[in-house]
């Protein structure tokens, strides 16, 4: 969108902007193109520019008007957000956000920035090959747009970004904790770490690392510290990539914390709800992007759920989601190298769980070898110790996990298990399968045997005494942290704390090996 | 020592799917006629090009022997022709209501809509990654040209409301390739047409566009003129339009999409 530069002195358009002197650097007034007919009286003959078009230092705004009575809708949607128009004027219009600029409660961005190189300030994409550039209806001109972030609504270089300028006081509420359970005396010791670092006044940013494996009951770990950070005042983060960890743990963390408002907020919410205020949110890491200076605690679960490359995206979102003074916790049961790295060196500080919370090992892993496997499935068949496998555990009434690296192999190994395995119940299901969590909850009730997926299971998921099987293990998206939190899902829980970890392979990888020594390990280290 | 084919082949990126992939290099490139590689093998696998058409008018596919709109044994090559003869139901019926008044919209599309068209299309239009369009525009032109010689190209426009909305006239980017011209306007605004029923929506198209400012600049009589747009569903957007330029004298009007909806399919365009 265009704005038109207004001078300050100007009366011609009074209803536009509020009267009086204005006690600020302000150099002129940006009133939208939009707020002016085209059939009006009076057309402003000032330039039309976009705000990225202004240089950086000539963009200022009022200073904020105490005695202003501000929008409640608006309020609500912007506090503690960074949005663009188009988010917002799905709940207020444009001339309500402007009255709120002009009295300096709402500030612009630019979205996109040229200097020093193209890039999305919303996500911090700065790859070139991830911007379009078109002839813009809203600005008139060759207009770049992010694709990166095309998923969260179009940010293109006219639109602004909106945020709030208000800063509201800490509220003093008391938030109990629900959870009337037992931490071991692991979890204990990290809790305490935990909350020893909450209550120190954080006056920059900081960072705390949680070293956590599979099965240590990390949530429970988490509810003394987020209890001391909303009881201080502020909103408190737990960000996940997956959706299925965030819809797992939306009821257990509203049991926890009954006297709290309770936030989701993922692909699926409904347009209506994606912008509430909650005091704890949980929220997937792509709506991190929504957020902006808000949140004094962050806890980012499973930060090694994707790969490398995905790390500066959550690193960007992350910077921009936590408020200034903010503690930052990273919980994980496989740390990327570069957080290993730092924890060795001091750089951040950090706590191990070594133990399981019910005190047993982690399955080792087995490998079998299989042969080429995917030749076989051609012809409709499994390798014979992928099918004894099977037989034995369905024979024992018990539920298998088989993980397989690809969606298009998914229908094929479906159908060869159905043969192999009379009278089982199998089904399939992948990230973008459209009845996932029907599925999902199936299995858990235990109405399918074999539940065929691609590693979108890995994390967070947890069923009881579910068997593991990796068909084609060798594969390249099966890597060290893929196998150990894979291997992570066998024997969850205390009344069945064995199980059976088998890496089905066509040769054997590093990763393989890496994640094998990596579970022998956090088995000795008590 | 790598093997000399790893010179011919480079790594591209996918633009719909950002996967990267070994484009090999073909002897297209040594004869001077590059055609860069967009798309990955399995993204370009899931596209459709439609080949046969059951109708010459509206280049329905031949669909399925009991399909009631055309006749399955007739196979008909999927490029423009001079004189449509072969006609679907639909078409015959709209030439009889034309009573010997020639309104008659030939029209071309380059792939199936299926499933996966689907996705690219809502990412396109409604998530608003225009630079899809490119996936299509030289192909566009391509399926244009056994039309010869073509005197306006234009698009269906946007209301003022969507344009704004989408910051884009996806029909319009679609049309890069040729020089386009806004000869057409919408005259208010119509409701989702998805939500419609195929009646109700052609209806209310009935009258949807005007000539704009510049359409009535030009002298209509003798013109052959070429719309272009994303996805063919009934027909009646294109019908719409077409009258509005027979009306001021044109002589022929053409029509290419990217998607042809199948009877099948749940109206979406
Ligand atoms: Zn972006
Ligand atoms: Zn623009
Ligand atoms: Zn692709
Ligand atoms: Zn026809």
């Amino acid at each position: 969108m265009r704005f038109y530069q207004v001078s300050l002195d100007d009366p011609s358009f009074p209803s536009l902007y509020p009267k009086g002197e204005i006690v600020t650097n302000l150099l002129y007034w940006l009133i939208p193109e939009r707020l002016i007919p085209r059939d009006a009286d009076k057309i402003p003959t000032y330039p039309l520019v976009r705000l990225s078009d202004i240089p950086s230092n000539e963009i200022s705004f009022p200073l904020l008007n105490e005695k202003f009575q501000v929008n409640d809708k608006l309020r609500n949607v912007l506090y503690g957000r960074r949005l663009l128009v188009d988010e917002i004027t799905a709940h207020v219009s444009l001339d309500v956000i402007h009255e709120h600029v002009c009295h300096g409660v709402i500030h612009y961005q630019p979205a996109i920035t040229r200097n020093p190189k193209l890039t999305c300030r919303r996500c911090g994409n700065d790859d070139p090959f991830l911007f379009g550039d078109i002839s813009c209806a809203r600005c008139k001109k060759m207009c770049a747009y992010c694709r990166a972030c095309l998923m969260m609504g179009r940010v293109a270089e006219c639109s602004p970004l909106l945020t709030w300028n208000e800063k509201e006081k800490a509220k003093e509420k008391r938030h109990t904790l629900g959870w009337k359970g037992q931490l071991s005396p692991a979890q204990s010791k990290a809790s305490q770490a935990l909350v020893n670092h909450v209550t120190t006044r954080y006056k920059t940013e900081k960072n705390f690392l949680i070293w956590a494996v599979c099965g240590a009951g990390k949530t429970e770990m988490l509810f003394a510290a987020i209890q001391l950070a909303l009881t201080k005042g502020g909103p408190v983060l737990v960000a996940t990539p997956r959706t299925d960890v965030v819809l797992e743990l939306l009821p257990r963390m509203t049991e926890a914390f009954p006297h709290t408002v309770v936030r989701a907020f993922h692909g699926g919410v409904p347009k209506e709800e994606r912008f509430e205020q909650g005091e704890l949110v949980i929220a997937t890491t792509h709506q991190l992007l929504r957020f902006y200076r808000h949140f004094p605690l962050v806890i980012i679960d499973e930060v090694d759920a994707f790969p490398y490359s995905y790390d500066k995206k959550l690193q960007y979102a992350v910077k921009n989601a936590r408020a200034k003074e903010s503690l930052t916790v990273y919980v994980t049961a496989t740390p990327p190298d570069n957080l290993k790295r730092k924890a060795a060196s001091g750089k951040i500080a950090y706590v191990k769980v070594l133990r399981r919370y019910h005190g047993h090992d982690l399955p080792v892993p087995k490998q079998t070898w299989i042969g080429n496997w995917k030749k076989k499935l051609l012809k409709g068949n499994l390798p014979n110790p992928v099918i004894e496998w099977l037989r034995g555990h369905i024979a024992n009434q018990k539920q298998v996990f088989l993980f397989v690296p690809q969606i298009s192999l998914m229908e094929k190994i479906e159908e060869a298990v159905r043969i192999a395995c009379e009278t089982v119940n199998v089904e399939t299901v992948h990230a973008a399968d459209p009845s996932r969590r029907e599925k999902v909850i199936r299995f858990r009730e235990g109405e399918t045997n074999v539940l065929v997926t691609t590693t979108i299971l890995e994390r967070g998921v947890t069923v009881k005494g579910v068997q593991v099987g990796i068909l084609g293990a060798e594969d390249r998206i099966f890597t060290e942290s893929a196998l150990v939190q894979i291997s992570g899902r066998v024997g969850r829980s205390p009344d069945r704390p064995s199980g059976d970890v088998v890496f089905f392979h066509y040769g054997k990888t590093k990763a393989m090996g890496q994640a094998i020594r990596h579970i022998e390990m956090m088995n000795k280290d008590r | 020592m790598s093997k000399w084919s790893d010179t011919l082949s480079e790594t591209s990126r996918c633009l719909y799917c950002d996967r990267s992939f070994m484009e090999e290099v073909n002897w297209t490139w040594a004869l001077g006629l590059p055609e860069e590689k967009v798309l990955c093998p399995d993204c370009e696998g899931k596209l459709v090009n439609i080949n046969e058409v059951g109708c010459e008018m509206c280049g329905r596919q031949v669909e399925k022997a009991d399909h009631d709109f055309v006749d399955a044994s007739v196979k008909l090559p999927a490029t423009f022709v001079k004189e449509p003869v072969t006609l679907c139901r639909d078409c015959a019926k709209w030439k009889e209501a034309e009573k010997g008044e020639d309104r008659s919209v030939q029209q071309r599309s380059l792939y199936v809509y299926n499933d996966f068209l689907q996705e690219v299309m809502a990412q396109y239009k409604y998530r608003g990654d225009a630079t899809l369009a490119t996936l299509f525009s030289k192909k566009l032109k391509r399926l244009t040209r056994p039309l010869g010689k073509i005197d306006v190209v234009t698009v269906v426009p946007l209301s003022e409301e969507r344009l704004w909305e989408r910051g884009f006239n996806q029909a319009e980017l679609l049309a890069g390739e040729f020089a386009c011209c806004d000869v057409l306007q919408r005259r208010g605004e119509t409701a989702k047409q998805s939500k419609r029923d195929r009646r109700e929506r052609i209806a209310a198209l009935q009258g949807a566009f005007r000539l704009s400012v510049e359409g009535e600049k030009w002298h209509w009589a003798g013109k052959r003129v070429l719309i272009i747009d994303d996805i063919y569903t009934t027909g009646a957007t294109l019908r719409s339009a077409s009258t509005v330029l027979y009306e001021a004298g044109a002589e022929k009007v053409f029509a290419v999409t990217v998607a042809r909806a199948t009877g099948a399919l749940k109206n979406n365009g």
